[in-house]
């Protein structure tokens, strides 16, 4: 047994929608024009921090390789081009399947409430599946 | 009071937007999503490691084909902005498919002159099975 606790809280962690990664983003995701505001799905990016990207990399190798299983995003206000805002972190692992539920909740530098992220992540045991290797 | 003479219509429940399809997805289209996106998961980009898991071929980021919504909802109605966006992965897309994705109107909340339409969202692989369902909250910008 690993003495991981089941929720872990973290924050707050400070991300800005940056007009040339929102212009990636877009590009990535299929609009006409790269130019433009802040998708609603942009600030998935978050996994891109190193704190969120540790979490998943811990749980991927307690448990096994993450998969995307689920996502929503909920918006009092709409994510602005090249504002910072803070990012207050719950981690919930589950067991039984095993999963590891990132939940983000998202304000402005002022601290008002902007929205809420969260992305369900699978944890799939190599094991499991015969020739699998561990991620 | 002149707010409700500039309002956008609200859309009706049934209506349904022109459909759309995207891909064939190559590796070149994974790895700029993992790029950006940050999931540089190998399960997307290393067709061994995929192929251990038992694909035949690098199954597409579901966050992109999520994302790939939106693009097609304000193409349909620009003057909307989505106050909420969800969406559960099912079969995946692999490197080299295609994808259709279709939107219906299910729900027209209003109150007060506003609105918020919830509509449906289902991704279809190229052979017809579901790959992600849905939904997308929309209202008035600045509403």
């Amino acid at each position: 047994m690993n003495a991981t606790p089941l929720v872990q809280n973290m924050g707050p962690l400070r991300a800005t929608a940056s007009p040339d990664v929102v212009a990636a983003f877009r590009r990535a995701t299929g609009w006409r024009e790269a130019e433009g505001l802040p998708p609603a799905s942009f600030p998935v990016i978050v996994m891109n921090l190193p704190e969120i990207g540790g979490a998943v990399r811990s749980a991927a190798q307690e448990i096994g390789l993450p998969v995307h299983e689920a996502q929503h995003f909920e918006y009092v206000r709409p994510i602005q081009l090249g504002e910072s805002y803070d990012l207050m972190l719950e981690f919930r692992r589950e067991l039984e399947p095993a999963r590891l539920i990132v939940t983000a909740e998202v304000f402005d530098t002022e601290g008002i409430r902007v929205g809420r992220i969260v992305s369900t992540l699978r944890l799939i045991d190599p094991a499991t599946v015969p020739g699998a290797a561990r991620p | 009071m002149t707010a409700s003479n500039s309002a956008p219509p609200a859309p009706r429940v049934g209506e349904k937007l022109p459909p759309r399809t995207i891909g064939p997805f190559t590796i070149a289209d994974l790895a700029e999503y993992a790029a950006v996106s940050g999931d540089s998961n190998l399960l997307h980009l290393d067709l061994a490691f995929a192929q251990g898991f038992g694909f035949s071929a690098r199954p597409v980021h579901g966050m992109k084909l999520l994302a790939a919504f939106e693009p097609m909802l304000h193409d349909w109605r620009p003057e909307l902005t989505i106050i909420g966006l969800t969406g559960q992965f099912l079969t995946p897309v692999l490197e080299g498919e295609t994808a259709s994705l279709t939107a219906r109107v299910v729900k027209l909340d209003e109150a007060d002159k506003r609105f918020v339409a919830v509509l449906r969202l289902i991704a279809h692989t190229a052979s017809g099975a579901p790959a992600l369902m849905g939904e997308a909250r929309l209202t008035p910008a600045g509403g």
